[in-house]
């Protein structure tokens, strides 16, 4: 018995240990907090982030043109993965929320074929929240033709601040 | 029967036309349909954009920064200030989308949108400077900021509806355009399947009508060969008795040949309205035309063999009344062959094959008309001939036939002259063949020159024996048959001459007149041909067959032989020792040596002799021998015969 509990315990020490690596308060204002199933929080909770630490992921460019604009723009932020991947996600599905908590879901798996990017940046120049700022989820459907359809343009939500994960 | 072609014409053209208009009539409803499908698919993928969500999602934001300046001026303080600046910002960037994009490109669909935006946008916009300074201070300006954006709000509204109920019309309408669509593509439809039911009718009357021709009989319109082998089959099938007569007509070929095809036509026609009318009708016969001058008549239901004899009768009689064809009148007769199921045969091959042979049989002996009924010992002939004929080719394969000799006497001189050949074949089953019928097979099958060169050879051979059994070698003549024109003949015979190292003119032809003629008919060259190699040319059996003494003239013969049947007749009949005198003159004449056939009576030699007659042949002098005898037999006639022509002279 005592033995189970002792093995139990170094179990629970192991594994928190590793979960449990709290992560770099933010210095500038945040912009994204993400919520839900993840392992890496500044609080326990949440995982928050300012610009300069979205800069920091593995980011992309895409040039398109959106069907809310006349011309060709580049769009440049983080892969959405990236940061999931960063802040230990485990569910499957995620919500995004805008600032006017206008939100949209969809399945983790989506991800994995067209890697989203979370803009901060149109043509070089930082988003506003009247650009659409200051994170606006960008789909790669110059690349994927399929995605041209209002269902996945719907998807491409502004305004983006928070995230969700179950 | 240009009438008959001329309305199977018209009526082919008309069902060309038939066939085309409602091929075209499937292509152009096909075509609409395939439109009206594209059509629908075009309405049914039309997007109606973003445009209605946007535009109430710049309402919303409008009302929640017109909210957010209200509870501002009843609380202030920063954070419901900070709320203003957020409100503000988010009603800014929504703007831009009913400006640019698609949602800006259907907007401006829509009367005076774009001015109403733009003009709205251009009031928030003027906000921008009075509420980072003056709101801070001033939470009351709220109200003016609210007065300000009062109008705007009432525009936007109003162009809100407008637009989603203009979105919404044309969803509506779209809808009722794809019902319309289908409603009429269910027409379409219906229209396809009804030609699909037309063409599948059209198919099925042709394919009937096809069937129809295939087993009837264009000239006539009666049932055709095919179609009797068919009922043939089912009557077997059901195993009941039944007759079969088959008719060929007699002298139709000569109505043919001298009224023409079209009065044969239609003589054909009318045997065929005859037969149909009196057989078919009255007794429930089936009549077919198998082709050419062919009928046959099956006859269902047979009670007693004398309903055979009536049908028979019956056909017999309606020969017996002339057919009159436009104004010719046309006499022909019938030869009925007629077999009956199952005494005769159980199948159509067996049945018709003997219904032939009865038919033939009745033919040989028609005069007008005759019928036959069949039986086993037609088929035996027919089997003996197909035996001979099997056996005719082992025979000479494995040197199974014979020749025998007959000498040939010359009448002024103690000496044989020469020999004759004749053919002799002991059959295992039959016994001894009679040489013509021999003939007959090897002609009908095409072993006459096989058999042709095998006589040639076999005569050498045997020269070859008798030369070297010291018996001196006598010419002797070879008869041939027809189809040997086909041949070489001279080269043949000399080549096999030089083979056996025997001289030229040993071997000599002996042709029939009406061989020769046939021959003549054929190649033009080949009797004159033989003289020249020098072999000698001999005409059998003189004075019978279509003789004409104008064969004599075109014929290169050197010898004539007078057929046995004046020579046996010299004696006691005057008209024929005249004549057989008078046919010695013109062969000597004509520079011919001249041969008696069939002397069986020394009176005949006297006579012969009288008459100049150069050599002679016959039972008196000796039958046809075997080969080993003839050297004795001819030493023995030398002696006699000196004997017996001195005796004559």
């Amino acid at each position: 018995m005592t033995q189970w509990i002792i093995a139990l315990l170094t179990t629970c020490t192991v594994a928190f240990s590793v979960a449990a690596a709290p992560l770099p308060e933010p210095e500038g204002a945040v912009i994204l907090s993400v919520t839900g199933n993840i392992q890496n929080t500044q609080d326990g909770k949440t995982a928050r982030f300012d610009l300069a630490q979205l800069q920091a992921f593995q980011s992309d460019t895409f040039t398109l043109q959106t069907r809310w604009s006349d011309d060709i723009h580049s769009y440049h932020g983080p892969l959405l993965s990236a940061v999931l991947d960063y802040v230990g996600a485990k569910g499957e599905h995620l919500r995004l929320t805008a600032l006017n908590d206008y939100s949209i879901e969809f399945d983790r798996h989506y991800m994995e074929k067209y890697e989203p990017i979370m803009a901060w940046s149109e043509d070089g120049k930082r988003l506003s929240v009247r650009e659409k700022g200051p994170l606006w989820l960008i789909l790669p459907h110059h690349k994927f033709p399929e995605l041209n359809g209002e269902l996945h343009t719907g998807r491409m939500i502004w305004q983006l601040t928070k995230i969700e994960i179950d | 029967m240009a009438q008959r072609l001329t309305s199977i014409a018209i009526e082919y053209r008309q069902k060309l036309v038939l066939l085309i208009s409602v091929m075209m009539i499937f292509f152009i409803i096909g075509a609409v349909s395939l439109y009206q499908l594209r059509q629908s698919i075009t309405i049914l993928d039309q997007n109606y954009g973003t445009s209605v969500f946007s535009m109430f999602q710049l309402k919303l934001e409008l009302r929640r920064f017109y909210d957010s300046l209200s509870l501002y001026r009843s609380a202030p303080g920063p954070q419901h200030f900070d709320e203003v600046n957020k409100r503000y910002n988010l009603l800014w960037s929504r703007f831009p989308v009913l400006m640019e994009g698609e949602d800006g490109k259907r907007l401006r669909n829509v009367e005076n949108a774009e001015n109403t935006i733009a003009k709205a946008f251009e009031t928030v916009k003027s906000l921008d400077d009075s509420i980072v300074n003056r709101l801070a201070t001033e939470p009351e300006y709220s109200t003016r900021i609210q007065q300000i954006l009062q109008p705007e709000i009432d525009a936007l509204d109003g162009l809100a509806l407008q637009n989603f109920y203009r979105t919404n019309a044309i969803i509506n309408s779209n809808d009722s355009r794809v019902i319309s669509l289908q409603q009429q593509l269910i027409l379409l439809m219906s229209g396809i399947i009804f030609i699909g039911i037309m063409l599948l009718l059209m198919i099925i009357r042709e394919s009937r009508l096809n069937r129809h021709q295939a087993e009837h009989d264009s000239l006539t319109g009666i049932p055709n060969r095919a179609y009797l082998k068919r009922e043939i089959t089912r009557y077997c099938e059901k195993k009941k008795p039944f007759a079969l007569h088959l008719i060929d007509l007699n002298g139709f070929k000569d109505v043919n040949d001298t009224l023409g095809h079209h009065i044969g036509d239609t003589l054909l026609q009318s045997v065929s309205d005859r037969l149909a009318q009196n057989i078919d009708q009255l007794y429930g016969c089936l009549t077919c035309r198998l082709g050419g001058d062919e009928f046959a008549i099956i006859q269902p239901a047979i009670r007693s063999s004398n309903s055979l004899n009536i049908i028979a009768d019956k056909i017999i009689q309606l020969f017996e009344t002339q057919f009159t064809i436009d104004q010719h009148s046309c006499f022909i007769g019938a030869s009925i062959g007629t077999v009956l199921y199952p005494e005769h045969g159980t199948d159509v091959g067996s049945l018709m094959t003997r219904a032939d042979i009865a038919m033939y049989k009745a033919k040989e002996q028609a005069v007008n008309s005759r019928q036959m009924l069949f039986n086993f010992d037609m088929d035996v002939q027919i089997n003996r001939r197909q035996k001979l004929h099997t056996d005719l080719r082992e025979a000479l394969e494995y040197k199974k036939l014979q020749l025998v000799y007959q000498p040939i006497v010359d009448l002024k001189n103690p000496r044989v002259a020469g020999l004759e050949a004749l053919l002799r074949w002991n059959h295992e089953i039959y016994g001894a063949i009679p040489p013509l019928e021999i003939i007959e097979i090897a002609e009908k099958y095409s072993l006459a020159n096989d058999l042709g060169k095998w006589v040639i050879a076999e005569t050498c051979r045997q020269l070859q024996e008798w030369r070297s059994g010291g018996f001196k070698p006598l010419p002797v003549a070879i008869n041939i048959s027809p189809s040997m024109h086909q041949l070489d003949l001279a080269g043949i015979i000399n080549k096999s001459l030089e083979q056996h190292n025997l001289p030229k003119g040993l071997i000599r032809i002996e042709v029939t007149e009406d061989t020769s003629m046939r021959i003549l008919k054929e190649t033009q060259d080949m009797l004159p041909g033989l003289s020249r190699h020098n072999i000698s040319i001999a005409l059998d059996d003189f004075g019978t067959g279509l003789s004409s003494l104008s064969h004599l003239q075109q014929l290169p013969i050197q010898t004539l032989k007078i057929d046995r049947s004046f020579i046996s007749k010299i004696a006691a009949d005057h008209t024929s020792s005249r004549l057989v005198k008078n046919i010695i003159g013109i062969g000597h004449d004509l520079g011919m040596k001249v041969v008696a056939e069939g002397i069986e009576d020394i009176i005949d030699v006297e006579l012969l002799t009288a008459y100049q007659c150069d050599y002679g042949q016959g039972y008196l002098f000796s039958k046809p021998l075997a080969p080993q005898l003839i050297p004795d037999c001819c030493r023995q006639l030398e002696a006699t015969s000196a004997e017996l022509i001195t005796y004559v002279i």
